[in-house]
């Protein structure tokens, strides 16, 4: 398992550096920094030069993206942040990062039970007006655009909660962390906004899944021995149904910690999101590197995990 | 006759059946035996035929499908039906709430909210249109190209696909939106870059199967070259997969449209399109939530009429859930 694990991620790595120098290459093509510099004010000449030589500006770009690859490989060093103040990109992607999972790891938590409690709820009873209540609700949160959604959560809990009762139990935008309820309280909006396409479409999956398993032979067999359905139910249809739900787990995980560029402009969350947009509009190649590898390694890596766990819950597969 | 859905917009809540995993109804059966019987004389029905049936017999389908039409039907009458246009300014009735003469409200200055957003939805319409065509196209060709000749073509389409699959989808979006932004047909161009990855890779799945059947071994042992037989023989044969996917894409594909212009690297006002409206109001939302929420409406509408006609589609497509009836 282990030499399999390890021959997935070298495949990756020549894939991640072609994609590295695709993403490098069209962010130059986007526009010349110096324009940007020379069109600044405050700076004098000296300055000019000082960035034009940091970043190498007046070097093709192979040559650019070859002594950033090095300084990441030779010394675990990401840059410096143009945008930022010309601060380092690591801690910045750090922060972020923790940032963007205070809110993707709760989001995570809610998808998975509501997903796997509406599968199971639609599946049972299916074709009975609940089932098709939560298929309408799925297929509505799937449709929904995620910015329709945050700002009608916005003005729903912001204003009209407020003028027709009187409280406002939710932030609406910003990181609040003056109390652990100020934090909880402030993360409550943008849980639901990033969590709602997913919940709709995990549970349509699970749906299907749950249905082929519980008209199985071997659930008529488990029936049939006379035992008791929450039994039959959650201990021999649900845990099978959940196999395949491993590698959604995984790239859905994997979605939410690379940040929500809506979701997060929408409720100003200090996350990857926001920054990316600011590292791409200012075109600081260092930031938006830096993004891309950790959101692409992250990727890679809960892919590779969903395919090794799913070995280990489904004895049937072998890696070799 | 067959009795297909004679009331089609039922609620789909209240409905028995909108899902229509087709299930033999005695009585329905009865009564189209007699009148057509299963005998030898039965002209069998065309496959086309047995897909439409399948679809109307699903009331989601055609529920989004009667949605859409109006939808399109609205957007592409709305200027020419109201005495406004998109980009008539009248200062004098800015700002305005929903009235009569105003159906959806003005702006702040002044312009038509009904036939703006109407426009706007049109241009919406044409860009995932563009996405659906351009991304079934490519595709198809390329899915077709790696699952019939296998080997290197096979290997490079593949690693293509992987890279894709790499970066994060939106990132590779924006960073060519900003590079090509402006008009609708650039922007559904930048989704098409992404768009056509599930279609070629659900294409070469099918084809993988097809081409070991003894169908193409006929056609090749008949003197077929490899081009008439990808196109000829194979690709009708995934087409009904493939349609499926077209109206997903497509339901994705407007979504993601808007998105980019939600974020200013989509279409660019003063062309109306869902997503740069709502960018427009957003700001106003506390005093005028319509004019965000009509748009954020009409585009959950679309991509909800699409997914319904998808999933129509699919059970329609499938013979397992397809009434046998010849």
């Amino acid at each position: 398992m282990f030499a399999y694990a390890a021959r997935r991620l070298m495949a990756t790595i020549p894939l991640l550096i072609l994609a590295s120098f695709l993403i490098f290459w069209t962010v130059n093509e986007i526009g010349d920094p110096r324009d940007k510099l020379a069109a600044c004010a405050t700076c004098d000449q000296s300055a000019y030069d000082r960035l034009v030589d940091l970043y190498e500006l007046d070097k093709p770009v192979v040559i650019r993206w070859g002594s950033w690859l090095g300084n990441i490989a030779f010394h675990g060093d990401m840059g410096t942040a143009l945008s930022q103040g010309e601060d380092p990109v690591k801690p910045i992607v750090i922060t972020r990062t923790k940032n963007t999972a205070m809110i993707a790891i709760p989001a995570f938590l809610t998808i998975v039970i509501l997903a796997v409690a509406l599968s199971v709820y639609s599946a049972i009873r299916q074709y009975s007006l609940s089932d098709y209540t939560i298929t309408a609700l799925s297929f509505a949160g799937i449709a929904l655009p995620t910015f329709v959604l945050g700002l009608f959560l916005q003005v729903l809990w912001g204003i009209w909660i407020q003028d027709w009762l009187g409280i406002k139990p939710f932030y609406v935008t910003g990181k609040h962390t003056a109390s652990f309820g100020d934090l909880v309280s402030s993360i409550v909006l943008p849980v639901i906004t990033l969590s709602a396409v997913f919940i709709g479409a995990e549970s349509r999956f699970g749906r299907s899944a749950m249905l082929e398993i519980i008209n199985a032979d071997y659930i008529r067999t488990a029936r049939a021995k006379g035992l008791p359905e929450r039994r039959v139910i959650f201990k021999h249809a649900l845990r099978n149904a959940l196999i395949p739900f491993i590698t959604i787990w995984a790239l859905d995980f994997a979605a939410l910690l690379g940040g929500s560029v809506i979701t997060e402009s929408i409720f100003s969350w200090p996350g990857l999101g926001p920054i990316f947009l600011t590292a791409i509009t200012g075109q600081d190649i260092h930031l938006i590197m830096g993004i891309v590898l950790v959101v692409s390694m992250m990727a890679i890596g809960f892919n590779l995990i969903a395919d090794l766990l799913y070995g280990v819950f489904d004895p049937r597969i072998r890696y070799d | 006759m067959t009795e297909i859905d004679d009331n089609p917009i039922d609620d789909p809540l209240t409905d028995p059946n909108p899902l229509a995993v087709a299930e033999l109804d005695p009585r329905q059966l009865a009564d189209e035996l007699g009148d057509e019987g299963l005998g030898l004389g039965t002209k069998p029905k065309s496959f086309g035929r047995q897909t439409l049936e399948g679809f109307l017999r699903h009331r989601l389908a055609v529920v989004g499908f009667v949605t859409l039409t109006t939808i399109v039907f609205l957007s592409l009458f709305a200027s020419r039906l109201s005495p406004y246009t998109f980009s008539d300014i009248n200062i004098a009735d800015r700002a305005l709430g929903p009235s009569r003469a105003h159906p959806f409200g003005t702006d702040d200055l002044g312009r038509d909210l009904f036939v703006r957003i109407f426009d706007g939805t049109w241009i919406s319409l044409k860009l995932a249109f563009i996405v659906a065509i351009v991304s079934t196209a490519v595709g198809t060709v390329l899915g077709a190209l790696a699952g019939y000749f296998g080997r290197w073509v096979d290997g490079i389409i593949t690693q293509i696909i992987n890279l894709l699959l790499v970066v994060p989808g939106l990132v590779v979006l924006i960073v060519f939106a900003i590079k090509f932004r402006s008009t609708y047909i650039q922007v559904a161009l930048v989704i098409s870059i992404l768009s056509w990855i599930r279609i070629a890779r659900i294409v070469r799945g099918q084809f993988l199967q097809l081409k070991e059947l003894e169908f193409v071994q006929a056609a090749r042992a008949s003197g077929a070259g490899p081009l008439r037989i990808i196109f000829r023989h194979l690709i009708p044969n995934v087409m009904g997969p493939v349609l499926v996917e077209i109206t997903l894409t497509a339901s994705a594909a407007i979504i993601l449209g808007a998105t980019l212009s939600f974020l200013s690297l989509g279409v660019q006002p003063p062309t109306p399109e869902l997503g740069n409206i709502i960018n427009e109001f957003k700001g106003s939302i506390d005093s005028r939530p319509s004019r965000v929420l009509i748009p954020g409406f009409l585009l959950m509408a679309i991509a909800m009429s699409l997914n319904f006609m998808g999933d129509g589609l699919r059970d329609a497509l499938d013979p397992r859930t397809r009434k046998v009836r010849q």
